[in-house]
């Protein structure tokens, strides 16, 4: 195949990229300097090489195990359940949370095909033997409502207590602004004081 | 509130239009065909980001076009903001003042509108299904955070019918789709219940007002009773846990508030039934202009607007609707093959639509 042609097919693969985009993007590189070139080649070929899935917590890093579970100063008592990698450093970036983490890759959603066995839901019921609490932290729509419910009841037996991520305003909002579905939200999930 | 302007391109036959809507009437006349309700949808599609007759965004462009724009002014009695929608085979955006809104919420606070079309004698003609659709479509006029309700509802049963369809469903997953749909179902009939009392009292005299004749009701019947909430979840509950096996048998959910029904009677009876077609008309109007009302009672304006007005009621019913909407503050927008169908009311503008063009007249 045509190697401009073949650039471009590859590149339209990628999420958000259609066949426009993926031509400038070729035709960007066919103009842009060797080592530049070489560089993104490399960082690519290693991204699937050098990355695993930690054999702990699933999170995708560099390392198995990966750095937090590796940190031997993170709290082993605690897991916080989230849906993708990414999401691990959005409660990190909170800085209140210094325990272990479990990343689904997923919810349960019927409708894509995706049940409890296509999640990492079997190493977490073991998991949850080891820990006091597990937070759910799975996002507040239909499918992570039903996770979060899911792990709720299969994680009984093992006795350990399981809370869900209080979801609603946000800090530093004033309630006068607060867009309703948020305000709603946490109109549920209120508080006894 | 206020449209002062209607500017549509590429939307169904309108090419590029830009009228001045600033008036308490708009009035679209003209033959059949020429794009009358075109115009209409347009403000339909402004206000609640899609058509009141198309079921897919390609319908709304014009033809062999790929997107179509509609943008108007909007002015709620204090400041004016400019509202855009772009609408693409697959897509639409609104904008409020150029701006994408970071919640739909926010672009429907902008502007509402209620539409009444002659189609719409199916809601009291028809099966419960388009009555229920009548109750999520006037809850979201009065209170735009209802759109969440229904879809957190909708959102549990795709999944469970999705998941009633697999050959082995898990029965843990079941179960707790099961308790999501119970909370979800729960709150959505119990919103509906509480709407349908806003809606009753509007409804008998809007009904009042433009009949006059027969003594009419209004009631929500749920499949979970009419408790409170939690007694509504807790009856949920118990259909589904009677219903299991025969929902596994048949693969597909049964019972819940997807089979609600909005009863509506005239002298006692069903209207579905027995309505004559003048009584069934007056009753699809009372309902829209109770809608309306509910809505203003929340604080909301929208706008009415009213296809084909003549075709809809004899003269008599007509008139005492014009007058009905005169007395009310709010802004009408009409069309209608006979241009004085609006009599000598004050504060119209009135256009002749040809081709899809509009002629001021």
């Amino acid at each position: 195949m045509d190697p401009i042609r073949r650039c471009v097919t590859q590149l339209s693969r990628l999420p958000g990229i259609g066949e426009k985009t993926a031509q400038r993007l070729t035709w960007w590189l066919l103009r842009a300097p060797d080592d530049l070139v070489r560089e993104l080649a490399e960082s690519l070929a290693e991204l699937k090489a050098a990355v695993k899935e930690c054999s702990q917590c699933h999170t995708i890093a560099a390392a198995d195990p990966c750095p937090i579970c590796a940190d031997a100063r993170r709290d082993r008592a605690m897991i916080c359940v989230v849906e993708r990698p990414q999401d691990i450093s959005a409660v990190e970036r909170s800085g209140e949370y210094h325990g272990l983490y479990h990343v689904l890759h997923g919810a349960i959603s019927p409708l894509d095909g995706v049940g409890p066995e296509q999640l990492r839901l079997r190493s977490l019921i073991q998991r949850a033997g080891e820990v006091t609490e597990v937070i759910v932290a799975t996002d507040p729509d239909v499918e992570g409502d039903a996770t979060a419910l899911y792990i709720a009841r299969a994680l009984k037996p093992a006795g350990v207590k399981v809370s869900r991520l209080a979801h609603g305003v946000a800090v530093g909002t004033e309630i006068e602004y607060a867009d309703r579905v948020s305000l709603m939200r946490a109109l549920e999930n209120r508080r006894v004081l | 509130m206020r449209l002062l302007t209607l500017c549509a391109q590429d939307f169904r036959n309108l090419e590029r239009v830009e009228v001045s809507t600033d008036a308490r009437f708009v009035m679209f006349t003209g033959e059949n065909a020429q794009g009358k309700t075109n115009l209409l949808e347009a403000v339909h599609t402004l206000a609640a980001l899609k058509g009141f007759r198309a079921r897919r965004n390609r319908e709304l462009l014009r033809h062999g076009q790929d997107a179509a724009k509609v943008s108007g002014l909007v002015f709620d009695g204090e400041s004016r903001r400019q509202l855009s929608v772009e609408l693409s085979p697959t897509g639409r955006k609104g904008r409020v003042d150029g701006k994408s809104p970071a919640q739909l919420e926010e672009y429907f606070a902008s502007l509402r509108a209620v539409v009444f079309t002659p189609e719409d004698v199916a809601i009291v003609r028809e099966g419960p299904e388009l009555r229920r659709r009548f109750l999520d479509r006037a809850a979201f006029t009065a209170r735009a955070g209802f759109l969440e309700i229904a879809q957190a509802f909708r959102g549990a049963m795709e999944q469970k019918s999705a998941l009633l369809r697999q050959e082995r469903p898990d029965r843990l997953s079941l179960e707790v789709f099961n308790e999501r749909l119970a909370i979800a179902g729960a709150r959505l009939s119990a919103r509906r219940d509480r709407l349908v009392a806003e809606l009753h009292e509007p409804f008998l005299q809007m009904h009042g007002a433009i009949s006059g004749r027969g003594k009419v009701g209004l009631r929500y019947v749920s499949r979970l009773g009419d408790g409170d909430e939690a007694a509504r979840a807790e009856r949920f509950r118990s259909l589904l846990g009677e219903n299991l096996n025969a929902e596994l048998e048949r693969r597909a959910p049964l019972d819940g508030p997807q089979r609600d029904e909005l009863e509506l009677t005239l002298d006692g009876r069903s209207a579905r039934t027995w309505g004559s077609q003048g009584q069934v008309r007056s009753l699809a109007l009372a309902l829209k202009l109770a809608e309306l009302s509910a809505a203003r009672r929340r604080g909301a304006r929208p706008l009415f607007l009213l296809d084909d007005l003549s075709s809809e009621l004899d003269r008599l019913r007509t008139g005492r609707l014009v007058d009905l909407l005169a007395s009310l503050d709010l802004q009408v927008l009409v069309t209608s093959t006979d241009p004085n169908v609006l009599g000598d009311q004050p504060e119209q503008l009135r256009y002749a639509v040809e081709a899809g063009v509009p002629r001021l007249l």
